[in-house]
């Protein structure tokens, strides 16, 4: 499935971390004080780098390529220790790709010029494009490594000096947690490039090569931990640092306060993208390169996601902070993200691409609600929000669909993910698939709470609360169009990641 | 020419639904009314085209339209199913709905959504076609929590009352119960069958053993998703709370044809009810159970909305005991009489409503035969028909119900003998109901100056009562055969006998009423304390609500409570805070060594690189202490 | 007749020695560095003289390394010393206790 065919001699995924990044620079040299131009500056760079990423997704060709992965770049970096600068896409970032760049677009889209230090604030949103970007694209594990502890800087100063509340205390937390994952990580890709050397006396970090190596087996080393193999160490090592970020109870808790402090564009690119990033870390290199592993640990790790579910929507249905409330639905739906990749098996992996899709739209959407709620209403707190629905109709009917999204509704983008992951994970362990049921049932009701909560009932007099204006409407828009269009007719999306999907080892073993 | 007519049937009241939610607000009312009414109308064109073709010899229509999902053997098109069981339902859902959309047109006419109301109502009216037309259960799947996104949002239409948004809220939550049970069906037939589409299913369902374990455990599933969405026992109590919507979507959705899609279901699987008989006489027990049960309610309720809420209730009991013990066409042929009937007395109640302010109690009304005559005359054809007065409708639909039930060999007598003493118990509550909200002494002079609706609201009603009377004489169980099989017929002696006995029940159950609610009051009364806790039982619905508030409410938020107050920020975050207390505590100690003065770290560097130097030194040998190998 | 290696190693140490007594027990931030200087023309001089018994350049490579390291570190140092002592600070290392803690 591909319109056109892109020439090849553009490096066309190198353009689309240097843009974000060369709008940066821009930004940088443009003095804080026009903040017009400061802002137009960061809207421009995110859109041109959509409209590249939107031609990438165009040109993608169906089961085309070494390892399914198109336009692949390969630059010496460090030769000496096998360390490459590699870049590719394939059907586990094709998407999420576009995600990212969607949702940059909005976030900048919606920051307040007017607020304090914006030029420091677009080219930290800029920064971290371009690192989200380079952690779906390298296919080197050291870049990767640098990527993901790139991403870490611009995040954590975006929430310690624009967040609210606990802000400090929350950007700390996060990193603190963030850090030991990563620590843990960079432990595991040393570990891999050395057995990897030792057997076959060649050093390499890139994912190509050991991708290749489960199915030569150098993987089974004696194990001499008992029953604890090198392979579920590894698969640890990785796994600490993508279960933090998911995040997988019970390593949750840096969530909340983080999500909360964040300012509204910020949670959107947090909460909707950078979430995934430790799903799509789990499919790369945990499913990738350790199958055995994944199918030994897998177990676990789907009970720890279930309960993920059913803890998040038991925590959604008594929070009286509507950002808190979005935070660990957030959470929830993660669960079942994670329970489709741990069921290891085609259609719960599917079900979790699929998902992380839709969880970056609606979470996204739905933080931007809520945005809206209390920049119009000026609480966020729902025992203090009623009737919002009765002077803005179109807001009420808007939030409608997003929730109804959120909850799982069939014929919208949510079903579609929840029904793949949960016939999956129905494949695989069915006590599991239960349990998230009682989630999907539990969601109904949380939604619930939070809709009719804000927008329904009697509203307090005088009601103050002010319809949309066309821009709200044109930034929901896009995401709304998604919701359809996935819910309706989500055909497109297999026929795009099917064969990357099926020649993951851990559906080969 | 079938493949392209049968999406038609779909787009009109897709087109109503987008139109009237897009640019219902800028549009006049008339505009508004006529592509609400109007796509419903030409949508019921489409499917009496339909017909005409499905009766002049046409095929079942199987068609694919474009792929959902693709993935190996997971492949999900979106294909629509027509044969003679789908077109009877579309048939009754645009006919019908055509009617209780003119019907809005006048019942809504003073209210502030006007164009929200016909854009949900369209939207339920084309989810609840894409549910019967769908031709796999994935898409059938789609189109039955479309009609419960629109039951929920016409029940919560008048979303400024809290008790609406609680009823529509408990209602889109019961009925998610009900579609994961339906998701889970569909994941077991998947995984053991490897199709989901309807023709690969009924072809392939013989390669499970019969009776067994998957087979019944499909069904079952299936069946939580039947009587969520049909108001069947246990999960029933969404459906009387949900009459505070508007009453022209009682008729609609909550009378006529939403709540018989578990009817629907389970005919439409009836090749794997077949396969699994206790899954079967499940069902059939369920529905007899909840006949019996909702009539008892029937007879104790003074809400007008509430009590033919109960009614519905029963009645789609019937309905599930025909389908359960294999009679499906009879199932059938009662839930279109039932849509009439049922639609009608729906209706009629919405023009007394009207005339008494929106006042629902049955205690307030009465005598309203000069006041609103077409509605008094049409409301009492509806109470004949529903009550099994000879060669109206109902008696028909009923009787053949019954019949099946008490001429079925072994156990399944009993549920007749049910069904029987349910169809005294209707007589006696609908007539209950007729005599204390219409009145018995037909006064010629009434100076309440109640007004009988206009004619917009009168003639659909009028229409349905035709359909009441006439409905029955219909060959619904011949022209059903295709899908069902012939029915065994009955002797004539038989059902002459049995139509008696069904007749005498009811004239039973009519005396009843009449005697305590129109003759004796008194004596209603004198009833009512000698069965002093058994009708407070009855009249608070056997307490069921109550029950479920304790049993799953309140221990679910106690729980949520639970885990919010303490277990997160004590368990969880205590453990994560804990460490990080622990390293703070031992840092403490630690920063003792940092004086600060730079000899001290100097003399430090200095011990440490000796220390290197002699475990090098231990190493390599050169000291009587041997490190290593 | 050519010096022995190990001469050179001794009178290193010896220098060694001196600089790292000198660099504990003198207060004079000045001195101080000194001694550090010291101490690394100490290495320095093993490095040479390692190198030339070996025959080997890497250890004058290395003592090439040194020096510019060493050049740097004066700038740094010397710096940080004027800076200290126009806050008018006494120019003692061990009342310069600032960070501790």
């Amino acid at each position: 499935m591909s319109w056109y065919t892109l020439p090849g001699s553009v490096p066309w995924l190198t353009l689309s971390l240097v843009i974000p990044l060369a709008g940066a620079l821009l930004v940088a040299l443009t003095p804080g004080e026009v903040r017009r131009v400061v802002k137009q500056l960061g809207v421009l760079s995110a859109v041109v780098t959509l409209v590249l990423v939107l031609a990438i997704i165009g040109g993608f060709q169906h089961g085309v390529g070494n390892l399914h992965l198109q336009f692949e770049e390969s630059l010496r970096w460090i030769p000496s220790l096998g360390i490459s600068y590699h870049l590719g896409v394939d059907g586990l970032s094709l998407f999420l790709l576009g995600l990212n760049a969607l949702l940059f677009l909005i976030a900048i889209v919606i920051v307040d010029p007017q607020m304090p230090r914006l030029k420091q604030f677009i080219l930290l949103l800029l920064i971290l494009e371009a690192a989200t970007a380079g952690i779906l694209l390298s296919l080197d594990l050291v870049l990767f490594y640098v990527f993901w502890e790139a991403m870490l800087v611009p995040l954590y100063f975006l929430i310690g000096v624009w967040g609210e509340g606990r802000r400090v205390y929350a950007a700390f937390k996060f990193l603190i947690y963030t850090v030991i994952g990563s620590f843990a990580m960079l432990i595991a890709i040393l570990a891999v490039a050395a057995i990897n050397f030792s057997a076959t006396g060649q050093l390499s970090f890139d994912w190509t090569v050991l991708v290749q190596h489960p199915a030569a087996g150098i993987w089974h080393l004696p194990a001499g931990l008992g029953t604890v193999g090198i392979q579920q160490l590894l698969f640890i090592g990785f796994g600490l640092a993508f279960a933090i970020k998911m995040p997988i109870f019970p390593l949750h808790t840096w969530l909340p306060p983080a999500y909360t402090s964040s300012p509204i564009p910020v949670v959107i690119v947090f909460a909707g993208l950078v979430s995934k990033l430790g799903a799509y870390g789990f499919l790369r290199f945990n499913l990738a390169l350790f199958p055995d592993a994944a199918h030994s640990l897998g177990g676990l790790l789907a009970v720890l996601a279930t309960i993920g579910i059913l803890y998040g929507a038991f925590m959604a249905l008594v929070q009286t902070d509507l950002k808190r409330l979005v935070a660990y639905a957030s959470m929830s739906h993660l669960g079942f993200i994670g329970l489709g990749i741990f069921a290891g098996n085609l259609l719960g992996i599917e079900g979790a691409l699929v998902q992380m899709i839709n969880h970056g739209v609606i979470i996204a959407a739905l933080f931007l609600v809520v945005g809206m709620i209390e920049r119009r209403a000026g609480t966020r707190l729902r025992a203090e929000l009623r009737g919002l629905g009765a002077t803005a109709p179109l807001f009420a009917a808007l939030f409608l669909v997003i929730s109804l999204a959120a909850l799982g509704l069939p014929g919208l983008n949510g079903f579609v993910g929840e029904f793949l992951i949960m016939l999956g994970a129905w494949a695989s362990f069915i006590p599991m698939a239960v349990g998230a049921g009682i989630g999907v049932i539990l969601a109904a009701w949380y939604v619930l709470r939070f809709y009719q909560g804000s927008t329904q009932e009697a509203p307090p007099q005088p009601a103050g609360f002010g319809e949309l204006r066309l821009a709200d409407v044109g930034i929901l828009t896009p995401l709304l169009a998604l919701m359809v269009l996935i819910g309706v007719s989500p055909g497109f999306f297999p026929a795009a990641v099917d064969a990357t999907v099926k020649a993951l080892p851990v559906l080969l073993r | 020419m079938m493949d392209t007519l049968a999406p038609f049937v779909l787009i009109a009241p897709l087109a109503g639904f987008l139109v009237n939610a897009l640019f219902g607000r800028l549009l006049p009312r008339r505009a508004v009314a006529w592509i609400g009414a109007g796509s419903v109308g030409i949508a019921f064109i489409f499917s009496v085209n339909l017909l005409l073709q499905l009766l002049t010899g046409a095929k079942p229509l199987d068609q694919t339209y474009f792929t959902w999902w693709q993935s190996s053997d997971f492949n999900v098109p979106f294909n629509l199913y027509v044969d003679r069981l789908s077109t009877l339902m579309v048939l009754v859902i645009t006919g019908v709905g055509f009617l209780i959309h003119v019907y809005s047109i006048g019942y809504m006419r003073e209210d502030p959504g006007y164009s929200r109301f016909f854009a949900y109502m369209n939207l339920f009216v084309f989810a609840m076609l894409l549910l019967v037309l769908s031709g796999n259960l994935l898409w059938l799947i789609i189109g039955w929590a479309g009609v419960g996104l629109s039951s929920y949002l016409l029940i919560g239409f008048w979303f400024e009352r809290t008790s609406a948004v609680l009823a529509a809220r408990k209602a889109f939550v019961m009925n998610t119960i009900g579609d994961v049970g339906m998701v889970f069906a569909a994941f077991l037939i998947f995984l053991n069958l490897r199709v989901l589409d309807y023709q690969g299913l009924f072809s392939r369902v013989h390669q499970l053993p019969k009776g067994g374990s998957v087979i019944t455990a499909i069904c079952l599933l299936l069946l939580v998703g039947a009587v969520a969405k049909s108001a069947q026992l246990p999960l029933h109590t969404w459906l009387p709370d949900a009459m505070e919507g508007p009453t022209p979507v009682s008729a609609l959705i909550h009378a006529a044809t939403m709540v018989t899609a578990g009817v629907y279901l389970v005919a439409r699987m009836h090749l794997l009810y077949d396969w699994a008989p206790v899954a079967a006489a499940t069902v059939a027990v369920i529905g007899g159970v909840t006949a019996l049960f909702a009539a008892t309610i029937g007879t104790s309720q003074v809400d007008i909305k509430r009590i033919l809420a109960y009614s519905t209730m029963s009645q789609i009991g019937y309905m599930f005991l025909a389908v359960g013990i294999g009679a499906y066409a009879a199932g059938m042929f009662h839930f279109m009489t039932h849509a009439f009937f049922k639609a009608l007395l729906f209706m009629a109640a919405g023009n007394v409503i009207h005339a008494f302010h929106d006042d629902q109690d049955i205690r307030h009304m009465g005598n309203l035969r000069a006041g609103l005559p077409i509605t008094f005359w049409t409301f009492l054809i509806g109470t004949l028909s529903i009550s099994g007065f000879p060669l109206l409708a109902g008696f028909f639909s009923k009787d053949e119900i019954i019949r099946a039930a008490l001429s079925a060999p072994g156990s399944e007598f009993w549920l007749g003998v049910i069904a029987l003493l349910t169809a005294g118990l209707t007589a006696y509550y609908m007539f209950r109901l007729f005599f204390i909200a219409f009145g018995w002494e037909w006064l010629s002079h009434d100076e309440r100056h109640l007004h009988e609706a206009p004619p917009v609201q009168t003639v659909p009603i009028v229409i349905l009562a035709v359909g009441a009377v006439v409905g029955g004489y219909v060959p619904v169980a011949s022209f059903l055969s295709p899908v069902f099989g012939h029915a065994v017929e009955v002797g004539t002696g038989a059902f002459i006998g049995l139509a008696a006995l069904s007749v005498l029940v009811g004239l039973i159950g009519f005396l009843a009423a009449y005697v305590l609610h129109a003759r004796r009051p008194d004596l209603a009364v004198v009833w009512r304390t000698r069965l002093g806790p058994i009708h407070t039982l009855v009249e608070h619905k056997y307490y069921i609500d109550e029950l479920y508030d304790r049993l799953f409410v309140r221990p679910g938020m106690a729980l949520a409570r639970f885990l919010n107050d303490i277990v997160e920020p004590r368990v969880i975050d205590g453990a994560v805070n804990g460490v990080a207390d622990f390293f703070l505590l031992e840092a403490r100690e630690f920063r003792l060594i940092q004086t600060g003065r730079v000899g001290t770290y100097a003399l430090w560097t200095l011990g440490g690189a000796i220390g290197v130097v002699l475990v090098v030194a231990a190493f390599l040998g050169y000291l009587p202490v041997r490190l290593g190998g | 007749m050519p010096v022995p290696a190990y001469s050179f190693l001794l009178l290193s140490g010896v220098l060694f020695t001196m600089g790292a007594v000198g660099f504990l027990l003198r207060r004079n931030p000045l001195v101080v560095f000194m001694c550090i200087e010291l101490m690394l023309n100490a290495v320095n001089l093993a490095f040479v003289a390692i190198s030339r018994y070996l025959n080997s350049l890497d250890g004058v490579v290395f003592a090439f390394l040194v020096i510019t390291v060493a050049a740097a570190e004066v700038v740094v140092g010397i710096a940080i010393i004027v800076q200290v002592y126009r806050a008018g600070r006494p120019m003692d290392v061990d009342d310069l206790d600032l960070m501790k803690e």
